[in-house]
Order: structure tokens, then sequence, then C-alpha cells
């Protein structure tokens, strides 16, 4: 009986496929550094525009007994029926409409480039994702899925996901903080500064790890299936 | 040296190649083997033999696997 020599080749995607998930792979990364080199010369650009007007966000410190909860935008001509416009976003645990975006005059170079810090961390993030899957991508496309190196690029990329996740904010924030001592209004009980940890990005990074996990136990196989003929 | 090269099976499939008079290419389309696994164990690279392919190899070559595969004394000391 002829063995069956289709399970002796080293699997591999159909050509179609693999030929879209490398253009995938090209694609990333350079959407990756258009994204990098975009969010720096954005920031760059922003350390320029000092002492212009920055746009930070700060909140409506709630009042004990009336709060901030519904923050209403006047809008000429517009009118809502039972409802109303609010620029503001809600924060916190309560549903309290009080974070709002503070422009103003006379910025420093750190506001200007903090304020726009979380696109440079989301940039950055995007180009160093591109580059670590870039080769994950390439190894599937070549029929390889599990290469060496795979689980840790992936791992590598939860940790991108994650941290710029957190980070990403917090920046802005820190510009809030520092326009707010600026200009005094710090010493106003109607502003506080915003300090919001988010973990949303946390979740898919843990996700994403699962993957990664999922990918070092498919190295290991591979690794048992070498040498086998 | 892996963990996984640290064994002492040796293949005697040239022997039986030359005693056969039959080349590495003829065995791979016989036993429908690629030559490039055939090669692998020709030269002591394979690490592990599926069942299939001892089967059809033996088939092929008329011969057991005691014939195919020996193992070498242990290193003294």
């Amino acid at each position: 009986m002829p063995v069956d020599t289709a399970a002796h080749r080293p699997s591999a995607a159909p050509d179609r496929i693999a030929r879209w998930i490398d253009r995938l792979a090209t694609g990333l990364v350079l959407l990756g550094w258009i994204a990098g080199l975009g969010s720096v010369a954005y920031v760059v650009n922003g350390a320029t525009q000092a002492p212009a007007t920055v746009k930070v966000p700060v909140l409506l410190a709630a009042e004990p007994s009336a709060g901030w909860g519904n923050v209403q935008l006047e809008l000429p001509g517009v009118e809502i029926p039972d409802g109303w416009v609010s620029g503001a976003e809600p924060t916190g645990g309560v549903n309290v409409d009080s974070r709002v975006t503070l422009a103003a005059w006379g910025s420093t170079r750190a506001e200007q480039v903090l304020a726009r810090g979380s696109g440079l961390v989301g940039g950055i993030a995007f180009l160093a994702g591109a580059l670590l899957l870039q080769p994950v991508l390439r190894a599937v496309a070549g029929g390889r899925p599990f290469a060496p190196g795979s689980s840790r690029r992936i791992a590598w990329s939860a940790a991108v996901v994650g941290v710029a996740g957190v980070v990403a904010p917090l920046l802005p924030q820190w510009a809030g903080l520092l326009v707010l001592a600026r200009t005094g209004l710090d010493a106003n009980p109607t502003f506080a500064g915003v300090v919001q940890l988010s973990f949303d990005s946390v979740w898919v990074a843990v996700l994403v790890l699962v993957v990664a996990v999922a990918f070092a136990a498919g190295e290991r196989m591979t690794r048992d299936v070498e040498g086998l003929v | 040296m892996t963990a996984d090269d640290d064994h002492r099976v040796v293949c005697r499939l040239d022997r039986l190649l030359a005693e056969r008079g039959m080349t590495l290419v003829e065995l791979a389309e016989r036993a429908g083997i690629t030559v490039a696994n055939l090669s692998v164990l020709k030269n002591d690279r394979a690490r592990a033999i599926r069942f299939t392919t001892l089967t059809a190899v033996c088939d092929v070559l008329a011969c057991t696997p005691g014939d195919l595969l020996g193992i070498r004394p242990a290193p003294e000391g």
C-alpha cells in the first residue's frame, strides 16, 4: 500500500491565501511606518506650536449637592425636545458628564507634546506591533505558522498593546494637570485634573497573550515532528 | 546536540539499497515517499519514523524493520 505522501510534506497554505497574508504583512508594516512617523511628526509639529492654544482634558469637579450631571451645549437654532446635546463625557463610576476639553493660550512645549502624546504612543505602538507581527504573518504565509519565535513576537505584541493602551491616555491627562497649574485654574474648585487609568487594553493584551501561549504550544508540537519521516 | 538527537539508532538504508541495486529515487517512486524524506532517513538525520513509512520501505526492499534499523553500542564510561 503506498504511503500517503501528502502527510509527509509540510503543510502549506493555499497559494492565494498565502499571497494575501504576505500582502497583509507588507501593508501592515507600511501602515505601521506611516503611523509611527506620522505620530512623531504630529508631536514635533505640536512642539513648534507653543505658545499657541493647547487643548487638554480636564474634569468639572462635581459638587456634592448638585453635581455636574447634565452639561448642556447650547447650539443656535437647535432644539431637542426632552433632551440635549452635551460636549462633555461621563467619567467615573457615576454617570456624570464631567470630562471636558480645556483650551488655553500660552502653552509650553511640554504641554503641547503631552497633549498629543496619546497619538505618539499609539503610532509608535502600531509600528512596533506591525514589525513584530510581520515575521509571524510571513511564516504563516510560508506554511510554517509555528515557526520558532512566533509566540515570542506575539507575546511582545500583547505587551505593546497593554502598555500603550494604559500609557497613551495618561499623557494628555498629564498635560491637563500642567495647564491647570499654569493657568491657576487648579485653585478653582470647578476644575480638577483627570488622572484616570483605563485597563480596557489590558483585556485585549490578555487575549493576545492567550494566542501567544497557543502558538508556543504549536511551536513545541512542530519541534516534536521535525525529523519525522 | 539537542535531547532529540541524543539517540543511537542507525539506519541501514544505504546498505540495503546497494544490496538491491536500487537508487533512492527509485525507492521513493515505488514506496510513495518523497526523496527528501528518504534522504533524511538514509543520512541518519531522522528523529522519528512513521509506521506507514517503515511499512512502505520494508515492502519495497523486502526486509524487516530490524534489517533497516539498528542501534549503536552505548559508549563506554
